[in-house]
């Protein structure tokens, strides 16, 4: 669905995109993470056709999008990290004048608004003035007016953003709902846990460049062999630490009471040889295991 | 069907809603029926004390006094409303939403330029009944009053583009609003003054203003007269002089010796307002191309690829 390559960017002498490299498949959900700075906004309002890049490209759907603004336009619908709405004007005519940007007119923006108000639960508060309405429904309101013109990439700035815990999980809810019908959504968040657990795709940028891209299965799986090993021994606690300390893969050893922790840069079949070593030397043990990890320590230990 | 421009049509839901359009029309129009009813008190006082004569070129003062009470006020209303059109929307950051849609930065500027000459038409028709007090004695027809209307039209889409101007390239409307006026203000009396210095002492020290108006004057004008053709006040006196033969500024009676040039002081009113719009059509493509995001198509020719 989206394809960036080598994409440049630099404002005066700071350099915002450093040749970032993207790839978003169909139907993704894509978490897109960073430290401030990173450049994350700076994409998404160059995917977005908001800004111009210095070098590189920008594919979406097939379609190059510094060739084709006006036609990508179609395909995207963009939410702002920061936004506003109109004094004045309902919920409904809110809704009404962007289907009407799209040629959206009549029974069928009737239906499209409704559906969409539907979908993040505000169908009920249509007649309402959206300036009168908390952060959180604006913030669903404006998602629900990103998808009028019905897009295939959806591009959201930090979406959850000062949203109290419910209205994080409605908006949480919506966004897998849009996944399950096949809509593309780029999504950048500095709430990492979450992301891990809505997102399909995460990608990591640091000072305008992409350092990690994948599945958050994938991710995970690549920084597991740098995360710390536990054991828990009952017995032979002290041969334990012996056969560690010689074994020149073994790093960092820490014990507390009867947990054991330690680096261990070995594979699975290293791990397991390791294990067969300790029990052969009549060392008791009942818990033996890498730590998983999480995104948060992945982000922490490539961003350092 | 004949598809409204989004943004226009949100905009008239708006302003509608507002408090601000009724009482600017009460505002515009109570103040034109007071200077209406003075010049109309005074013109007839003259007549009943003074002289026991009826002038009715005097009467003709009253529609002058009007009209030019209601052109300045447009003058002065016209930056207010539009110079924080596109300002405001980036103020309120809805400028990135509506530009990520299909909505083209000419589009938004044509919405928001037309909303605020309908709000402007809107006081300009309001405004024909106290015009009409004319009509009771004669000498003004419903043609000229159209001509009147089209003439202000034309006011507020060229005060109208320069509002829209500074408030694309300014990123507040209090910036916007203030450089709309400081250019009114050099555009209108700055020029008028740098040109038509002495002429005007000598209006302010005359002592009857309908005299000074009769006092047959030929001015020696060079060519940089013609800079007063986008100062929409000597637009505003060519079309007074064509319909009711004052000549405050004495248009169309310069003297020149080059022919072009005194032909545009005899077209002077045509010529002014086509002029007029040339700059506004300008402006509103600068405008749109200010607000437009990166040009992408330049930036692959410089190298991209």
């Amino acid at each position: 669905m989206l394809l960036i390559r080598n994409l440049s960017k630099t404002f005066g002498k700071y350099k915002a995109l450093d040749g970032l490299n993207m790839e978003i498949a169909d139907g993704a959900l894509y978490g897109f993470v960073g430290p401030n700075g990173a450049g994350k906004t700076t994409t998404m309002r160059i995917i977005a056709t908001l800004m111009a890049a210095d070098f590189g490209n920008v594919v979406i759907d097939g379609i190059d999008a510094f060739k084709y603004p006006k036609l990508v336009k179609n395909y995207i619908g963009y939410m702002p990290d920061f936004f506003g709405v109109y004094d004045n004007l309902t919920m409904y005519e809110y809704m009404e004048f962007y289907a009407s940007i799209y040629n959206i007119r009549g029974t069928e923006a009737d239906k499209r608004i409704f559906d969409l108000l539907e979908m993040v639960n505000l169908s009920d508060k249509r007649n309402e003035l959206v300036d009168d309405l908390s952060r959180g429904m604006k913030q669903r309101l404006c998602l629900a007016r990103t998808l009028i013109h019905r897009p295939k990439l959806l591009i959201l700035d930090e979406p959850a953003s000062g949203l109290e815990p419910r209205s994080r999980i409605e908006l949480h809810n919506i966004l897998t709902q849009l996944r399950k019908d096949k809509v593309t959504i780029l999504l950048s968040s500095h709430l990492l846990q979450e992301l891990s657990e809505i997102c399909t795709h995460i990608g990591i940028i640091d000072s305008g460049k992409m350092i990690m891209e994948g599945s958050v299965k994938e991710i995970m799986a690549k920084q597991k062999s740098e995360n710390p090993m536990f054991m828990r021994v009952l017995e032979g606690q002290e041969k334990a630490i012996t056969i560690l300390k010689h074994n020149s893969k073994v790093t960092n050893i820490a014990t507390n009471e009867k947990n054991i922790s330690f680096n261990f840069e070995g594979d699975e079949y290293e791990e397991a040889k390791l294990l067969v070593t300790l029990q052969e030397n009549q060392v008791l043990i009942s818990a033996f295991h890498r730590d998983e990890g999480n995104l948060e320590d992945v982000f922490l230990q490539l961003t350092q | 069907m004949i598809r409204i421009n989004p943004v226009y049509r949100k905009e008239l839901k708006q302003t509608a809603r507002t408090k601000k359009v009724m009482v600017l029309l009460m505002i515009f129009n109570s103040l034109l029926a007071v200077f209406g009813l003075f010049s109309f008190y005074f013109t007839f006082h003259g007549v009943n004390h003074l002289d026991k004569t009826v002038r009715y070129s005097d009467i003709l003062l009253i529609y002058a006094i009007i009209t030019g009470i209601e052109f300045i006020l447009i003058l002065f209303i016209t930056p207010g409303i539009t110079a924080g059109s596109i300002a405001g929307e980036r103020e309120k950051q809805t400028l990135d939403i509506l530009l990520s849609t299909t909505m083209t930065p000419c589009s938004i500027i044509r919405g928001k330029l037309i909303a605020s000459i309908n709000l402007l038409l809107m006081l300009s028709f309001s405004s024909l009944p106290i015009i009409a007090i004319v009509f009771s004695f004669g000498g003004i027809t419903v043609k000229e009053i159209l001509r009147l209307i089209f003439f202000l039209c034309v006011t507020a889409i060229y005060i109208g583009s320069i509002g829209i101007f500074f408030s694309s390239i300014c990123k507040r409307s209090t910036i916007a609003t203030v450089c709309t006026y400081a250019t009114l203000l050099v555009l209108t009396i700055g020029l008028t003054m740098l040109l038509m210095g002495n002429q005007l002492m000598e209006f302010v020290s005359s002592t009857r203003i309908s005299n000074y108006i009769k006092y047959n004057r030929s001015l020696e004008a060079g060519n940089s007269f013609l800079l007063l053709l986008i100062n929409p006040i000597f637009t505003f006196t060519s079309l007074l002089k064509d319909q009711v033969g004052f000549n405050f500024l004495g248009v169309g009676t310069w003297r020149t010796q080059h022919q072009v040039t005194y032909f545009i002081f005899q077209h002077w009113f045509a010529v002014s307002i086509a002029v007029q719009i040339t700059i506004s059509i300008l402006l509103n493509f600068i405008s749109a191309r200010a607000i437009q995001p990166g040009n992408h198509i330049k930036k692959r020719r410089k190298g991209v690829e």
